[in-house]
């Protein structure tokens, strides 16, 4: 706890914290805009910004330094984004081109400068080059002040204009048809980019900056369905990865008994959380995760394999018996799946094995799997009938949508072919009397 | 006054011009087509007179007044195709845009909007994805929520574009049943339209278009052999063949 009050490391804390939020709250609209790459791009552009208010700072003596280098930072962002623009627009260039050019473009031209500023005065050049890779350990107070100040005006603005926001990236033609400014909206998403760029690069630096626009926005998309909800999720992802990363970061860092001093720059730690956090939300998040749709995916897999099971017992038995081994041979999935399946079936109410290696359908499972065969062969009709396709063809179709049929869909079938009795190979479509 | 009214407009991309010296007019209280063969500008025609493109020379007027001094009387539903539809926002948000367009986006929505948003959903056939996000929506359903959303912005004009574009039967009856009744309303409803033969059973008045204008006025006059050769040109026996027989086979009609 006593990080937090500790002077030394209270400014790191809540400096990196207030930059992740307000990286993370911009980083879900340029995100959600499509245009992440600008944010990589506008942060590089800040650099050369950096070295010539390192020249101002060197100049003038005793200036509000770190004042003075984000509104340097600042123009140049923006500077950055109307030569990218320009480029874009007038020069008829194709927008990653535009974006190459303007990112190697301020980045080789920050270095020239850089290199002019060493002769003239190293202090300042060395403190210029802190951010290119970031310097959280070295936030002081003012930048507390300054960060939050400057997070607030963000948040304050996305709350306010949200509406506007919202649909004007949704539905830029209907936002245009009903008055909204989509100028006015772009040029406000890029300064409110802006701003958090030069927030954040002290923090992580110019070429880590966009991994934290990013990484929020990664998290918070696999689990909110609506964009206020996206934009907190995000906040509060950057908002812990801050904690997280600057706290692993002071706990791992030693002093070594030579004297020399081990110590993890907090920035690229904040980053690697933020990121280890976005590939597990690919992965693990409830509705869109993969490992979720792989369980999903599997879980119908298996339902197909059983209703095919169903089917096939139908097919053989009726309303009497069969042995389980005929059945089984009709499958060519691996044994002891089939078994498995078949206790489960016979577990849930459908099917019932007697010890005698016979196995027969359960009333439920009867109606099951009639209407499993009525569906399929309902479909069937309905592609030879209303499709023109040819009736050698529908069969696979047939196979896989007697499992995916929904009732309303199942409705709209039966409203065209409901009253078939034969499909097209003439086998009768059973459960023709309803329900019971 | 017409509600809708296109004085020789002429726009072009780049180089090619996509649409040459069109003149219509719309009386109010009217249902009408805007028909012709893919990339006879319908589309252009609309997003140039809503001012999202910019004419060449010519323009709309909107109840005999330029569009930006009557937005408010004025609703204009895109193609479905135009957005993002994996975009975070629920059924519920999206419709509620319409009512945030006609009382500026920087007001509370007060309750009463939320109420008339849930009436129109139901009335959409949406209530009961109402808190879903949009992505789950099958394209009928999309289609509807635009619909659900013009409705909330209560104008007089309602300008659609590919309204019945990929959408299941129950849900292009639901919408044609929809415009219908505004028309009894008395407003005023413009739609840009493909298929050649749902027009005559849907539009009081046609506007038949294939870069210039080829024929305006009710679907029996317009829509004649001469009219459609000169629109779709070549084109026309096999797609009116194919859209004949699309037809039969949607109303189960022995060909």
């Amino acid at each position: 706890m006593s990080m937090f009050f500790d002077s030394a490391t209270r400014g790191p804390i809540f400096g990196s914290f207030l930059m992740c939020i307000c990286a993370a709250v911009s980083g879900v609209l340029v995100f959600l805009r499509k245009r992440t790459l600008v944010g990589e791009t506008l942060s590089h552009a800040t650099y050369p910004g950096i070295v010539l208010g390192g020249f101002v700072c060197a100049f003038f003596d005793g200036l509000v330094s770190p004042v003075v280098l984000l509104l340097c930072a600042f123009l140049f962002s923006l500077g950055g984004y109307y030569l990218l623009r320009l480029i874009e627009e007038k020069g008829k260039v194709d927008p990653d081109n535009a974006l190459c050019f303007t990112l190697a473009f301020s980045l080789g031209l920050g270095v020239l400068l850089a290199s002019q500023l060493q002769a003239e005065s190293p202090l300042w050049a060395r403190r210029v080059q802190s951010y290119l890779y970031g310097q959280a350990v070295t936030l002081t107070d003012t930048h507390i002040y300054l960060y939050g100040i400057l997070t607030a005006a963000v948040v304050l603005f996305v709350v306010i204009r949200f509406r506007e926001i919202e649909v004007a990236i949704f539905d830029r033609v209907f936002a245009s048809s009903v008055g909204v400014k989509l100028k006015g909206v772009e040029a406000a998403l890029m300064f409110l980019l802006s701003i958090s760029i030069v927030v954040g690069i002290r923090c992580v630096g110019v070429i880590l900056m966009s991994g934290m626009l990013i990484a929020p926005s990664i998290v918070a998309r696999q689990v909110s369905r609506s964009l206020g909800k996206m934009i907190f999720f995000a906040a509060l992802v950057g908002g812990v990865s801050a904690a997280l990363g600057t706290g692993i970061a002071f706990y791992y860092s030693t002093s070594l008994e030579s004297g020399a001093k081990i110590s993890l720059p907090p920035g690229p730690v904040i980053i690697l959380v933020a990121s280890l956090w976005s590939v597990l939300a690919v992965f693990f998040a409830p509705s869109r995760g993969l490992v979720f749709r792989l369980y999903r995916s599997v879980t119908f897999h298996l339902r197909c394999q059983s209703e095919n099971l169903i089917k096939s017992i139908w097919k053989k038995a009726g309303n009497g018996v069969t042995r389980l081994k005929d059945v089984l041979a009709c499958h060519s999935q691996q044994k002891w799946l089939l078994r498995l399946l078949i206790w489960k079936l016979s577990r849930d109410g459908w099917i019932i094995v007697d010890g005698l290696g016979g196995v027969s359908l359960t009333r439920d499972g009867f109606a099951k799997a009639e209407h499993i065969v009525r569906m399929h062969r309902l479909w069937e009709v309905y592609l030879v009938n209303h499709l023109g396709v040819s009736a050698k063809k529908v069969h696979r179709s047939a196979e896989e949508i007697e499992h995916i049929l929904s009732p309303e869909l199942e409705k709209e079938l039966l409203s065209f072919v409901g009253n078939s009795t034969h499909d097209p190979h003439e086998s009768p479509i059973p459960g023709q009397g309803g329900v019971l | 006054m017409k509600p809708f009214e296109v004085h020789n407009m002429t726009v072009a991309y780049e180089d090619e011009t996509v649409l040459w010296d069109v003149s219509f007019s719309v009386e109010p209280g009217s249902l009408v087509g805007i028909i012709g063969p893919n990339g006879a500008g319908k589309s252009t025609l609309l997003k140039a007179s809503l001012g999202i493109t910019r004419p060449l020379s010519g323009g709309t007027t909107f109840f005999g007044k330029p569009f930006s001094k009557v937005r408010r009387q004025i609703s204009y539903v895109p193609q479905r195709r135009d957005v993002d539809w994996n975009f975070p926002v629920t059924v519920f948000d999206v419709a509620l845009m319409g009512r945030h367009a006609r009382r500026g986006f920087f007001k509370w929505v007060k309750k009463a909007d939320k109420a008339a948003a849930l009436r129109t959903l139901e009335h959409m056939g949406l209530a009961h994805v109402s808190d879903r996000q949009i992505s789950q929506l099958s394209g009928g359903q999309q289609q509807r929520l635009f619909l659900t959303r013009a409705l909330l912005q209560d104008a007089d004009l309602f300008i659609l574009d590919e309204p019945f574009a990929g959408v299941d039967i129950a849900s292009e009856r639901a919408i044609i049943d929809t415009l219908k009744e505004l028309k009894e309303q008395g407003k005023t409803i413009v739609v840009v339209h493909h298929d050649l033969h749902s027009a005559n059973e849907y539009f009081d008045q046609v506007v038949l278009l294939n870069a210039s204008l080829i024929a305006t006025g009710t679907p029996t006059d317009v829509l004649t052999p001469e009219n459609l050769q000169r629109a779709y040109g070549a084109q026309v026996t096999l797609f009116e063949q194919a859209s004949r027989r699309a037809h039969a086979k949607k109303m189960g009609i022995e060909i």
